[in-house]
């Protein structure tokens, strides 16, 4: 019994200590990130109208993800520029790095 | 030419071993891999004979010569001479009985020729009757096995620690890089993307604690139970002097048990140490997945534009050549998990399929 639990338990440790090293040196290490592309995912995604609820609610949010989806505009278009139901100061305001990262609580 | 109790075998001069050792060898072609491609084991194995002999010393029922060749024999292997000795293989019948003896003779024969007598001369020193003094396989094999999966398990917290750091400073270096947030693989809110790699960092951080923990359950050990925990055959006082020099000759704090026939058929320590390892290979490959989709993400989200092939959230930037969207790497990765869940039984290859490169990132895991 207790010579097959260390079989198990030795190959096991080694495989995953080896593995730990491979994946840090051959993989974390040298990643990098590329931002730009990252950000524009976020500003075209649907997802975003999350923030704005708070401000206008839940059935005006839904709205305009909905009419986002269907035709393929940003939620920056329909909400600042279309149907106006915040303005471009509060829509930086909510979309700083800063209040996407620790987002503050904005319903005004 | 050497005998054991089943009758006579012959026995090359240049080997360290002896008959039952040589009959461990031909009854027990099971793994293929020998004894000796654990050298941390072995070690392990020679320290507690080495504790031991000085405690049977001490109790006055081993003398100072005998006693010195056994010490002289096991800082020899302790140094990590005479592996090639160590032929049994790692999975035997019984409870290690076979790598028991395979160190007693090997220990027997070095200590010999130390004694300027030569191998296979037992009535000077002996395999049984003095290296095993006071011991049965089943209070010196554990308690080895104890010692040597601390010390792996140092070298796995080490390596852990390594990789924590890693995802910590990609963490800062992240910091300012925007990204979506999902969750059950939809977009949902924002979050960077120092953020995400900042709770891998925590999240390998908590599993060194978790480590720590079934490491500490190792250190219970049952020298002096001998063969059921009863302490047969071993004198008064033994089992805390074999204790007090492992303490002091390693700097590892080891206590004796306190309940000797129960640690002696306990094993739930190695099972806590198997289900903590289990948890981290399952973390570490959720890890690898969430690189991977990642990775692919920009493909999902703008499958449609042929550019999007071309670019990812993570260039893989290695010795000064980047892959751009090449899964290459963290596929790389993500099947080498498969070979720590392997050794845990059934359970483990519902991991092992999450990870073979099919598409089903989440499949229960947890309920297998």
């Amino acid at each position: 019994m207790e010579p097959v639990i260390g079989f198990a338990l030795f190959t096991s440790l080694e495989y995953i200590t080896r593995a730990c090293y491979m994946l840090k040196d051959k993989c974390i290490d040298g990643i990098t990130a590329n931002a730009e592309h990252a950000k524009n995912l976020v500003m075209q995604s649907i997802g975003i109208v999350t923030q704005l609820n708070p401000i206008i609610g839940y059935e005006a949010s839904a709205g305009i993800a909905k009419e986002a989806l269907k035709t393929g505009k940003s939620i920056h278009e329909l909400a600042v520029l279309e149907k106006k139901v915040i303005t471009q100061e509060k829509w930086d305001e909510i979309f700083s790095l800063e209040n996407l990262i620790n987002p503050k609580f904005i319903n005004t | 030419m050497e005998h054991d109790f089943l009758g006579e075998k012959e026995i090359s001069n240049d080997c360290y071993y002896g008959v039952q050792t040589l009959r461990a060898k031909e009854n027990f072609d099971i793994t293929g891999i020998p004894l000796s491609s654990q050298p941390v084991f072995i070690k392990a194995f020679a320290f507690v004979k080495k504790c031991a002999a000085l405690a049977n010393r001490d109790c006055g029922i081993l003398s100072e010569e005998r006693t010195n060749a056994i010490c002289f024999a096991a800082d020899k292997l302790i140094a990590g001479g005479y592996t090639n000795q160590f032929v049994s293989d790692l999975i035997q019948g019984g409870a290690g009985t076979s790598c028991n003896m395979n160190v007693n003779e090997v220990i027997a024969n070095i200590g010999l020729e130390h004694m300027g007598f030569a191998k296979g001369q037992y009535e000077h020193l002996h395999p049984n009757n003095h290296v095993n003094c006071s011991q049965s396989t089943n209070d010196a094999y554990p308690t080895a096995f104890r010692l040597a999966l601390y010390l792996k398990i140092k070298d796995f917290t080490k390596a852990l620690e390594a990789l924590r750091q890693s995802f910590f400073n990609k963490g800062q270096e992240f910091d300012g890089v925007l990204k979506m947030g999902r969750t059950q693989l939809q977009d949902a809110v924002p979050m960077t993307l120092g953020q995400e790699f900042n709770a891998f960092a925590t999240t390998i951080g908590e599993d060194i604690l978790r480590l720590h923990e079934a490491q500490k359950l190792l250190l219970e050990i049952n020298m002096g139970a001998t063969a059921i925990g009863t302490g047969v055959n071993a004198p008064e006082g033994y089992a805390e002097k074999c204790v007090a020099y492992m303490n002091d000759l390693s700097g590892i704090p080891v206590v004796l048990a306190h309940d000797l026939i129960e640690a002696t058929y306990d094993t739930g320590a190695y099972v806590q140490l198997s289900g903590t390892m289990k948890r981290s290979a399952v973390k570490l490959s959720k890890i690898c997945n969430d690189l991977r989709l990642l990775q692919w993400s920009t493909l999902w989200i703008q499958r449609n534009q042929p550019a999007a092939h071309a670019t990812g959230f993570f260039h893989y930037a290695r010795q000064g050549e980047p892959r751009y969207s090449g899964s290459h790497e963290p596929n790389l990765l993500l099947c080498n998990w498969r070979r720590p869940d392997r050794n845990h039984g059934s359970r483990g290859r519902t991991v092992a399929t999450e990870c073979n490169g099919t598409r089903n990132w989440f499949c229960p895991v947890y309920f297998a």
